[in-house]
């Protein structure tokens, strides 16, 4: 066969196929390079000639022309020139087909041979319609086999700047983003389809444009430094193309041994050619905490009477009272809010500037950016800034061989000064300043039972003190750079060589100054302390693989074979001291030479491993994909280094079937299914190899020995999961998508610790032996509401289930915890809480059920037991997002949401108990107070033995809230007032962020989840943003 | 073309070096296999390996001996597990002390025994020139490993002759570093004597004879010649048992009657020269110390009966007598108590490291007492040699000569008796006492004024042994109980 028959056939066989379900977009792809075979051989005839053009002005290079219902076509020049002869027969008519890989196709009518200028538009649905799961593996959406979600540019696009992992929060239906705040401080974990582990992280892994990110040994945080400025808040937000989650085997083995929580990849943004591009983006905003979602606790009236309450009930005389006007403190007239008194307004600001273009053979995207944050918890001293510099370069050294550089850069510098982590509970009489005006850092109180007898007091409470005084800050810096050769060898293969190295380098200074109530280690004796840490993190990758793709009629393959290497190092070092002589000089080398100490560890781990993928569509139709990974761990002794996952997936589209007939009604349906292992491999190797250590309780005849500390256990390995995954996808009327998964991924080999024989070692020791399911549901719906000329409303919704159950520990023992237990057949987070039975109405002393259910006075551990409509995660999460486009406005409305599950509210309800030193919730005021009175508070009793603050069920509170999660209206100026600027493009948009939440129970004057949710309150910010492209 | 060239290159590369790519050196960090790729760090696990035998002996291994024994009697409000362990009511759920300490500690020189053993041969190969050294600390090794396998089966097995041919149940042979997935079984009596013997036969080989300048802090070539002895003793094997002890009596000489108090009471600076392996307690706190007390509320005190057992002019009665001569201890100057002095340092001792006890594992007297033995149960039957081993040390004990002392006996039976009344006198307190008992078949019998429940058991009783603590049980579905429990 010639190569004109050859084409031929693939046009016509792909166009059949196409035709039938009118989505063109996945074939682009092969098209190209069906298409270049046939420009080969021309003859001299009629000829269209013309040039094509983006929406944005920019010529296309590459684009396809060529003629529907034949094998003719051709590619633009650089120019975006084309020049197609006309068939034999053009006097009939015929059309022709323009098209470019993200744009939307457009069909022209031609009759005689003629000039033709084409602008295409851009198409965002398009976008959505290749999956990339990483290692240069690019998967048409229609035949993915396994369970990958990308989220868009656009999707995170007008969302807070500071870190990457909370931008997918209610995006991904199955992923679950929990924001916590401690001190003011965040930390997010994420999961996807529930809790992976026991005792390894069950943390996603993050691979930024092919190398894995360092999030941590075991958790989202890493080591070395007091507290974790994220490792995912070091790249600009706008600089990311794609964020594609992997949740099941098919897609996520290709990680392997890593994968088994779920891959998250990231894709950078990418060079074009054509004219220079510029954008410019400014974005400044203003915080403050939504006073709603803070905890209510008594003023300083409702204190005065809870406390009076409190202290007669419990015997004791006012005389006696703590807390007496003093030439100090005016209790009697003292009322402080201390939200207020920490909460100021936080601003963000926010500027990238990216500019991309380039000739054929070097193209170039460049940008940068600047992020400043300041937050509005701990009076605004909470400071983050972040600069960023990227680069990525296409270089088509020859016609086979292309090097694709990636060179990024990020310096942050955080001051993270945080607040005392129960400033909540600091008494409303005491006021920040003394009678002077100046900060406070005395009390003059009396402590005694017997008498009054006030001394006084340092008051550590007052964070205003530190928060002036003190340094807590830290500066990073990354570098990650890629250099990606490729060399085509033939049509669809190609083999590239992709070299990484990513290194992250922080330092830590905090400072408790001598000037601070915690500083001081007496009156007499100020003295400070100091404290520097070093963290370095380098890690180095090498990929060489081999990417196969090829349409051969109606078989389509691709392939993709690799190995891939990874050294990791990671090195801490840490010096402190106390002992200063003036806060000026606060280094440690000024700190009191005795008190000095220092500290440094150094780990290093490497990773060897084998990659296949392959997948096989036929006619549109069925789809089979394969995958292995063979993954070498250092961190793991020689007996169990090596693990083997593989996967494999099928899918199949109805919808292209021929007995299908309702193609008008249903435009998709496609069936798909997958079935692989995965493997967990976060945990500390010093326990596969056991360590030894010098310590002085090695000491013999005066000279420091070594002993055993840990044993080594040579067979400990990854944890492994075995994970299916099914799914059906239906489209209707081609205005809804709804996509159905069914999960169930089966962990096992967890590391769980436990005893072994003696003869081993006398200690619990971790090994591979629980095993734990998660299965869910999960849905997901798109849908175009509204779609005419000026306007258009298009839906997303997203939701899942999750049901997580221990089905195997360590000789099925359990281990019990504060309030929860791993035991086999109960949930990894069941609560596991005495049953509360209310208050005696009689004599307001609290009652709970013991084991057996009978009603006892008296609180016992042992009374613990499991309660299966209690858990500790919702039942029901997901979001929802609403965009309205109208002329040139956009309006985006995402919603987050939770139903179900339960918290504890455990940290101030205590009937009086540590009343007379720490505030309480406002609920406090519904207590018991005569016989008769029915309430759940019992009589308030000054350090009563109520076991309040414990674990019962008298504290859960119910977690379903709906978060109105982010709005923004844009406008984007019409294009004539644009070009008069002579700019390719402008909008304005007004954003808002965290806006509103609701909860059920919600109720002004009482607490409920929605002042729980969060320690401190939710942050909500209103920004407004500028955006211009020229 | 260059470009290809260049990408080759680097695959290969890469490649290449694929092979050892996964094996990661750990500098800085004390993994087990990199902490013993150094020579330094090896000497350390040497020390290290003394210093778990140290707390083998010092926390129960002899307080247990004794406390099961008959020859001191317990105050009341004495720790829990002592109490049981006097009262014989210990069960496999008192896991605290008795019965889970004493087997878990010794497991822990096994494995650091097994560790030594295992790495110690690599060193070899990449310090040759300090073979010897190396070489010495492997011998170390396979002796503890020995020493903590025999003391082992000890507690927690009937003795040897218990059945004919020792088939009865011992303890898990461990005799490398096992995986956790391992099944670990108990080995019988017989295979754990075999693998004892071995070791100790290896380690002669790797340890070089040294007796003349011994430092009895360590494990030397004539401990292990001395332990043989002992092992070959406890076996039956009365000409092993002869032949050793005769070579280590010919090596090592016994402490002078001078010598004698003060080696046990200033240990540090006088180990004594009939010390063959002793545990060195310099700066370290000692449990026998603190135990033996007569200050302490809750103490072990010599039984009354034993007192009856010396002659007035035996030096070994100082011993059992703790006179406080310090003026300082107003409190107590002046006064005397019942006291396990063995373990009790003199009051004049300035240096506070050194005022600490020192326990004996193998000392020259033993020798005598078992080559008495061996000889007068032995096939030869020599009695009158066994008269003449226990005249040496009833010579030393009383001042006189050797010619001066007459003993009583007439037969074999006469015979056995003074030897162990002479292992009473000479070796009380040192960890020998009930396993003698067992050995010997004898009943317990503990004096009327004794403050135990028990005051007699006959032999055998399986309480004999200690139980296997419920923390191995449960952790072990191999483990099997022992009898009575």
């Amino acid at each position: 066969m010639n190569q004109d028959r050859i084409s031929k056939i693939l046009l016509l066989s792909i166009f059949a196929v196409c035709a039938a379900h009118g989505s063109m977009a996945e074939t682009v792809r092969s098209v190209y390079s069906a298409a270049e075979l046939s420009v080969a051989g021309q003859q001299s005839e009629d000829k269209v000639k013309g040039n094509v053009k983006s929406d944005s002005g920019e010529p296309l290079a590459g684009a396809m022309v060529y003629i529907k219902g034949s094998a003719t076509g051709v590619q633009t020049d650089f120019d975006g020139n084309y020049s197609i002869e006309a068939p034999k027969d053009a006097e009939k008519g015929y059309i022709l087909v323009f098209q470019y890989l993200g744009m939307v196709t457009k069909e022209i009518p031609v009759k005689k041979a003629r000039l033709l200028n084409v602008v295409l538009m851009q198409d965002n649905e398009l976008e959505a319609a290749v999956v990339n799961v990483g290692y240069g593996v690019i998967q048409n959406m229609e035949n993915l086999t396994g369970s990958a979600f990308e989220i868009t540019s656009s999707d995170i696009a007008k969302k807070p700047a500071n870190r990457i992992d909370n931008l997918l929060a209610g995006l991904v239906p199955g992923l679950n983003v929990t924001e916590t705040k401690s001190s003011g401080r965040s930390s997010v974990s994420i999961r996807i389809r529930g809790e992976g582990s026991l005792s390894a992280s069950s943390e996603p892994l993050w691979v930024i444009d092919g190398v894995p990110i360092y999030t941590g040994s075991k958790t989202n945080s890493v080591s070395g430094t007091s507290y974790t400025v994220s490792p995912l808040s070091f790249l600009n937000p706008d600089d990311i193309e794609s964020m594609t989650v992997l949740k099941d085997a098919a897609t996520a083995t290709i990680y392997g041994a890593d994968g088994a929580n779920g891959v998250i990849f990231v894709k950078t943004k990418k060079a074009q050619t054509g004219k220079s591009s510029y954008n410019l983006s400014v974005k400044y905003g203003l915080s403050a905490i939504d006073r709603s979602t803070t905890l209510k606790v008594l003023n300083a009236a409702q204190w005065r009477q809870i406390a009076t309450e409190t202290w007669e009930n419990s015997g004791y005389s006012m005389k006696i009272f703590p807390y007496q006007d003093n030439e100090y403190n005016t209790y009697s007239t003292t009322d402080t809010d201390w939200f207020d008194v920490y909460m100021n307004t936080g601003q963000t600001t926010q500027m990238n500037f990216s500019v991309n273009g380039g000739t054929e053979s070097l193209h170039n995207y460049f940008s940068s950016s600047y992020y400043w944050e300041r937050s509005p918890y701990s009076t605004s001293r909470q400071n983050s800034r972040r600069v960023t510099l990227r680069d990525n370069a296409d270089f088509n050294i020859a016609r086979n061989l292309g090097l694709n550089v990636i060179m990024a850069g990020t310096y942050r510098d955080d001051d993270l000064p945080g607040l005392y982590s129960f400033f909540d509970e600091t008494l409303p009489i005491f006021s920040p300043y003394d009678n002077n005006g100046d900060l406070r850092f005395y009390n003059y109180y009396s402590s005694s039972l017997t008498a009054y007898e006030p001394v006084l007091k340092k008051f550590y409470a007052n964070n205003l003190l530190p928060l002036k005084y003190d340094d807590n800050n830290q500066k990073t810096l990354t570098a990650d750079v890629n250099a990606i050769l490729s060399y085509k060898i033939m049509d669809g293969l190609q083999i590239s060589s992709n070299t990484g190295f990513s290194t992250r380098c922080t330092y830590e200074n905090t400072y408790t100054s001598k000037n601070t109530p915690s500083g001081t280690s007496s009156v007499e004796n100020h003295d400070g302390s100091s404290l520097r840490a070093g963290v370095f993190s380098y890690i180095m990758t090498e990929n060489l693989r081999a990417n196969f793709s090829r349409v051969f009629g109606r078989h389509n393959v691709n392939a993709m074979a690799g190995v891939e290497f990874l050294d990791k190092k990671y090195f801490t070092l840490n010096s402190k001291g106390y002992g200063f002589v003036t806060d000026n000089l606060k280094e440690v080398t000024y700190a009191n030479a005795e008190t000095k100490t220092g500290t440094s560890t150094a780990k290093m781990s490497r990773k060897l491993s084998f990659i296949f993928n392959g997948s096989y569509t036929f006619d549109k139709r069925y789809t089979v994909s394969l995958t292995a990974r063979s993954d070498g761990n250092s961190e793991f002794s020689t007996y169990a280094r090596w693990q083997v996952n593989a996967s494999a997936g099928f899918a199949w589209n109805i919808h292209n079937e021929n007995f299908f007939g309702i193609k008008d009604l249903i435009h998709l349906l496609r069936f798909k299914a997958s079935f692989g292992t995965m493997g967990n491999s976060t945990v500390d190797s010093s326990v596969s190899y056991g360590s030894y250590s010098l310590t002085t309780s090695n000491y013999y005849g005066g000279i420091l020995g070594a002993t055993q500390s840990s044993p080594a256990n040579p067979g400990l390995s990854w944890e492994k999961a075995y994970s299916t995954n099914v799914g059906i996808d239906i489209g209707l009327l081609k205005r809804l998508e709804i996509k159905l998964e069914g999960y169930n991924k089966i962990s096992t080999d967890m590391i769980y610790s436990g005893r072994v024989s003696s003869v081993i070692t006398d200690m619990s020791v971790p090994r591979n032996v629980a095993e734990m399911t998660n299965s869910g549901i999960e849905v997901s719906i798109v849908s175009t509401n509204i779609k005419n000329a000026d306007f258009e409303w298009r839906t997303s919704f997203n939701g899942s289930r999750n049901w997580n159950k221990i089905t195997k520990l360590y000789k099925d023992t359990y281990s019990g915890f504060f309030d929860s237990a791993w035991m086999v057949g109960q949930s990894k987070d069941a609560l596991w809480l005495v049953k509360y039975a209310g208050v005696d109405p009689t004599n307001g002393a609290p009652m709970w059920y013991d084991k057996k259910g009978n009603l006892t006075y008296t609180f016992s551990y042992d009374d613990r037991v499991f309660h299966p409509n209690y858990r500790n995660t919702p039942d029901f999460i997901g979001g929802m997002r609403n965009t309205l486009t109208y002329k040139g406005f956009v309006l985006n409305i995402s919603l987050l949401y939770q139903f179900g599950g339960w918290t504890k509210f455990s940290k101030h309800i205590d009937d009086g108990s540590s009343i007379i030193t720490d505030n309480g919730p406002i609920e406090m005021l519904d207590h018991w107070q005569k016989p008769g009175d029915v309430t759940m508070n019992p009589k308030l009793l000054y350090k009563n033995s109520y076991h309040a603050t414990v674990n019962s069920t008298r504290n859960l509170v119910n977690t379903t809230c709906i978060r109105l999660n982010n709005v923004s209206l844009t406008y984007n100026l019409p294009d004539r007032a644009v070009k008069a600027m002579r700019m390719r493009s402008i909008d304005v948009s007004i954003i808002a962020d965290n806006l509103y939440t609701f909860t059920p129970g919600q109720s002004r004057k009482r607490n409920s989840y929605k002042t729980l949710m969060v320690s401190g309150g939710i942050t909500r910010t209103v920004s407004a943003e500028f955006s211009f492209g020229f | 073309m260059g470009k290809r060239i260049l990408s080759s290159i680097i695959i290969i590369a890469n490649v290449a070096q694929g092979c050892s790519f996964l094996n990661v050196s750990f500098n800085g960090k004390s993994t087990i296999e990199s902490f013993f790729r150094d020579y330094d760090a090896f000497v350390a696990a040497g020390i290290g390996l003394h210093r778990t035998i140290y707390n083998f002996y010092d926390k129960e291994y002899v307080e247990y001996a004794e406390i099961a024994g008959d020859l001191i009697d317990l105050t009341l409000n004495s720790g829990e597990g002592e109490s049981l362990l006097f009262n014989y009511e210990l069960k496999p759920e008192h896991n605290v002390t008795y019965p889970q300490k004493i087997w878990s500690d010794g497991y822990v020189i096994i494995t650091n025994a097994n560790n030594i053993i295992k790495y110690g041969p690599a060193l070899l190969e990449d310090f040759p020139a300090r073979a010897k050294e190396i070489n010495r600390i492997i011998g170390q090794a396979y002796f503890a490993r020995a020493l903590a396998h025999f003391n082992l089966c000890n507690c927690y097995a009937q003795t040897y002759s218990y059945t004919k041919d020792a088939s009865h149940p011992g303890v898990p042979v461990s005799d490398h570093i096992p995986g956790f997935d391992e099944p670990i079984r108990r080995s019988n009596v017989a295979d754990v004597y075999s693998l004892v013997i071995s070791d100790l036969k290896r380690a002669l080989e790797c340890l070089e004879d040294d007796s003349s300048k011994l430092n009895p802090f360590y494990i030397s070539n004539v401990a292990c010649e001395a332990l043989l002895a002992r092992v070959c003793l406890y076996a039956e094997d009365w000409d092993n048992a002869e032949k050793y002890s005769r070579s280590v009596m010919d090596k090592i000489a016994l402490s002078a009657r001078e010598q004698y108090v003060d080696m046990y009471r200033n240990g540090c600076d006088n180990a004594g020269t009939e010390a063959i392996f002793r545990l060195n307690g310099y700066d370290l706190t000692s449990h026998l110390t603190s135990v033996t007390d007569p200050s302490r509320d809750n103490h072990i005190e010599p039984d009354l009966a034993l007192y009856g057992m010396y002659d007035e002019d035996d030096i070994r009665l100082n011993l059992l007598t703790a006179t406080y001569d310090n003026p300082e201890n107003t409190a107590y100057y002046g006064k005397s108590f019942r006291a396990c002095c063995k373990f009790i340092p003199n009051c004049n001792i300035s240096d506070d490291k050194k005022n600490t006890s020192c326990p004996f594992v193998l000392r020259c007297s033993e020798m005598y007492l078992i080559h008495a033995e061996a000889l007068c149960k032995g096939k030869s039957g020599n009695l009158s040699g066994a008269e003449d081993d226990l005249k040496h040390l009833i010579a030393r004990a009383s001042g006189k000569s050797k010619s001066a002392i007459s003993l009583q006996w007439s037969t074999k039976e006469d015979m056995e008796t003074l030897i162990e009344r002479e292992r009473i006198r000479e070796l009380c307190f040192e960890g020998h006492r009930i396993f003698d008992i067992k050995r010997y078949g004898h009943n317990l019998v503990r004096s009327e004024s004794s403050s135990s429940k028990v005051k007699l058991l006959n032999y055998p009783d399986d309480r004999f042994i200690l139980p296997i603590s419920d923390l191995e049980m449960r952790a072990n579905d191999q483990m099997i109980q022992n009898k009575g429990y």
